[in-house]
């Protein structure tokens, strides 16, 4: 990774504080998150979104394109609305239909493939696409603020503020298909165009570009404009199940590599001696912006109501801590973040986000460093001591399970043959666990300490008489370099939820107003406050925005 | 069937745990799905890719890998399956390693560039034997599994 030494930073919060399920799971987005570093760029282009097709029915069906240019490309989204009847309205993967489709198009499409997506997508996982196309997705309207909107449109209002901001979005993306999945694009054809590189770069523009496409979809029905500052705060929703937890599972380096950069950021930030008067103020404004973020946040769940009740107790406290004096002494950063370790993860977590937002002269060149081009490598070179010494150094943590106790075995993830959703099965009552999904790392982990024994030689030698140690071995040593790359859990364990793997990851692609529906899956929002079409030129400076009074 | 690279990857993945081998191999084999799909007969090397992983001889070929990377050079018969794996190894671990006359060599390399995406026609059989072997990894549907593994609702018109 580049530049990394030349820029003063404090430690890194060590693995074994960050890489915890508890802390993961209390993720907030901030400036690195993927949705951000790509309106940065959209807005450094002076992108310009046009819309050549509209061809929506009154009542809110047919089909329509945007365009979009970014790194010397063009890109359309192809959005189809059908209708749907409301008993198959549902947010699950195996679901079949969908109140819209979308096709983020490689160029412009011509009339042909125009009607080849209306055909396809509205079929999602039972149609066949091409490389032409880069991303699939669908969304549901939110039924309530839908026809809330329309209805106030038509009678002649603006949609109630209050609503807008309890819900926050008019639709729910229920998937965002890339790389590959069903004959779209694979990622490999991407990753080197200029805008592109990054993670999820393309999904992100997708989900930005639909949410466009609901404001429009909206005011179209109900045949007025919505006020600016409205439209703005209808960011778009997205329904999350635990599909996406193994993600972080299967990708070690490229979880290490966003982890290691918003540890780095973090690192910087608390490294700078002292606040410009620029950045004093910034942060004191950030203050307040949380303030109203917190008291807008309000979910159904008691438990995770509680937490966001927690958080606003706590952020007075915050803003007490935030002195001037505080502020204009040595290293003030350094010292917030170090006293806030008394209060709830929830609390740290978010004071981690917002100590980063003035610095983007400092960190947002990180996250250059997010992507992955090899994946983990195995290297059978390594002397066999060497591995022993790395289980001990970075693996000790999957050591300490007692998986003769049936709490720690207590979970399977498997893949379910309907429509292959990922599920989550009760190991000792449950048909299946043969088939588990390798998520129970730690105690593939501990399997290797104790066939690796006092063995000598290299490692190609140890796998030649123990072949299944291939993957976790590769895994382990991973972690000599990428010391971020594991959950440093045990993620069969009856505690396990994983809720907190999906938050984290939702987090890095720039998701908030989590809405968590049970341990397994949650609603979130994202691009809420973000530009809309025709302001990509205004300020980045949108992370937890609210809807002002 | 015009699969993505990707849809092989992971089909190769999960039909190597289906079919019962090291996940590590699996990795390696799911890896090596470029390479596949680059090479002058991608259908003749994924039919017989097959055969080789079904038999389990599969994992020989891994193994002759690594002993090349740590001993300079190991036995392999020369096949177009291990030529495929061959090639992945050598991209990933950037080093050069030759197959030829039932040896593999390894040596230093500066660079070695991936191979390029691009897409095959694969028979439908083949295709079909391929998922047939993956979907044994998949675990039958029921009621209970359906409302309480999974997440969100069945109904969602809030």
């Amino acid at each position: 990774m580049r530049d990394f030494a030349d820029i003063p930073q404090v430690d890194l919060r060590p693995p074994s504080q960050v890489m915890r399920l508890a802390r993961m799971g209390a993720s907030f987005p901030t400036r690195l998150s993927f949705l951000r570093t790509l309106l940065r760029r959209l807005g450094s282009e002076g992108a310009q979104v046009a819309r050549p097709v509209w061809e929506i029915s009154n009542d809110g069906f047919g089909h329509a394109v945007y365009t979009i240019p970014l790194g010397g490309y063009v890109y359309s989204l192809v959005a189809v609305a059908t209708d749907l009847p409301a008993d198959q309205r549902s947010d699950r993967v195996i679901a079949e239909a969908w109140d819209t489709s979308y096709v983020l198009y490689d160029g412009i499409p011509k009339a042909a493939e125009i009607e080849r997506i209306i055909a396809n997508a509205p079929l999602q996982e039972a149609g066949r696409f091409t490389e032409r196309d880069l991303v699939l997705s669908r969304a549901n309207k939110s039924v309530r603020l839908f026809n809330h909107c329309v209805e106030r449109l038509r009678g002649g209002h603006q949609p109630d503020a209050d609503m807008i901001r309890k819900i926050g979005y008019l639709m729910r993306t229920t998937a965002v298909y890339g790389n590959g999945k069903f004959g779209i694009a694979d990622r490999t054809l991407i990753e080197d165009r200029p805008g592109l590189s990054g993670p999820f770069m393309v999904e992100m523009l997708t989900v930005w570009m639909i949410r466009g496409f609901t404001h429009d979809l909206a005011e179209h029905v109900g045949g007025a404009p919505m006020e600016r500052a409205l439209k703005r705060h209808l960011g778009i929703g997205n329904a999350t199940g635990l599909g996406m937890a193994p993600f972080l599972v299967s990708h070690p380096v490229l979880l290490n590599n966003w982890m290691f950069v918003r540890e780095t950021a973090l690192a910087r930030v608390r490294a700078v001696e002292a606040l410009d008067e620029a950045q004093i103020i910034a942060l004191y404004a950030l203050l307040e912006r949380v303030a109203d973020h917190l008291s807008e946040w309000q979910v159904p769940d008691p438990e995770h109501q509680a937490c966001i009740e927690t958080m606003r107790r706590e952020w007075l406290t915050v803003a007490a801590q935030m002195t001037p004096e505080l502020l204009t002494s040595e290293r003030p950063v350094d010292a917030l973040i170090g006293w806030s370790e008394k209060l709830s993860f929830d609390t740290q977590e978010l004071l981690v986000a917002l100590v980063l937002e003035p610095f983007g002269e400092l960190v947002d060149g990180l996250a250059d460093c997010m992507v992955d081009p090899f994946g983990a490598q195995l290297d059978p070179l390594m002397d066999v001591s060497d591995l022993r010494d790395l289980l001990g150094s970075e693996a000790s943590w999957a050591l300490e399970y007692d998986f003769a106790d049936a709490k720690e075995t207590a979970q399977f993830w498997y893949v379910s043959e309907e429509k292959l959703e990922p599920r989550l099965g009760d190991r000792h009552s449950e048909e299946g666990a043969d088939l588990e999904s390798p998520l129970d790392i730690a105690r593939q982990v501990q399997a290797l300490a104790r066939d690796l024994g006092d063995a000598q030689g290299r490692v190609g030698d140890f796998l030649r008489a123990h072949p299944d140690h291939r993957s976790v071995v590769r895994r382990v040593q991973t972690l000599a370099t990428h010391p971020y790359a594991e959950i440093r859990e045990n993620l069969i364990a009856d505690t396990t939820h994983p809720i907190d793997m999906l938050r984290c990851k939702l987090a890095f692609f720039g998701a908030a107003k989590f809405d968590p529906k049970s341990t397994l899956w949650t609603r979130i929002a994202l691009v809420q406050g973000a530009p809309l079409a025709d302001e990509l030129d205004t300020p980045d400076d949108w992370w937890l925005a609210s809807l002002p009074a | 069937m015009i699969p993505s690279v990707a849809e092989l990857q992971s089909s190769l993945l999960k039909a190597a745990r289906g079919m019962g081998l090291a996940l590590g191999v699996g990795e390696d084999i799911a890896t090596a799905a470029p390479f596949i799909l680059a090479a002058d007969e991608p259908n003749e090397t994924l039919a017989q890719l097959l055969q080789q992983m079904e038999s389990g001889q599969i994992s020989d070929v891994i193994t002759a890998i690594d002993t090349a990377l740590v001993d300079g050079a190991a036995t392999l018969t020369d096949t177009i399956e291990a030529r495929a794996l061959v090639a992945s190894a050598s991209y990933k671990m950037q080093r050069v390693l030759v197959l030829i006359n039932g040896r593999i060599e390894a040596t230093d390399a500066a660079k070695i560039d991936k191979a390029i995406p691009r897409r095959e026609t694969i028979d439908d059989g083949l295709w079909e034997q391929l998922q047939g072997f993956a979907a044994r990894t998949y675990v039958p549907a029921t009621d209970a599994s359906r409302l309480k593994g999974a997440g969100a609702g069945l109904s969602d018109n809030d």
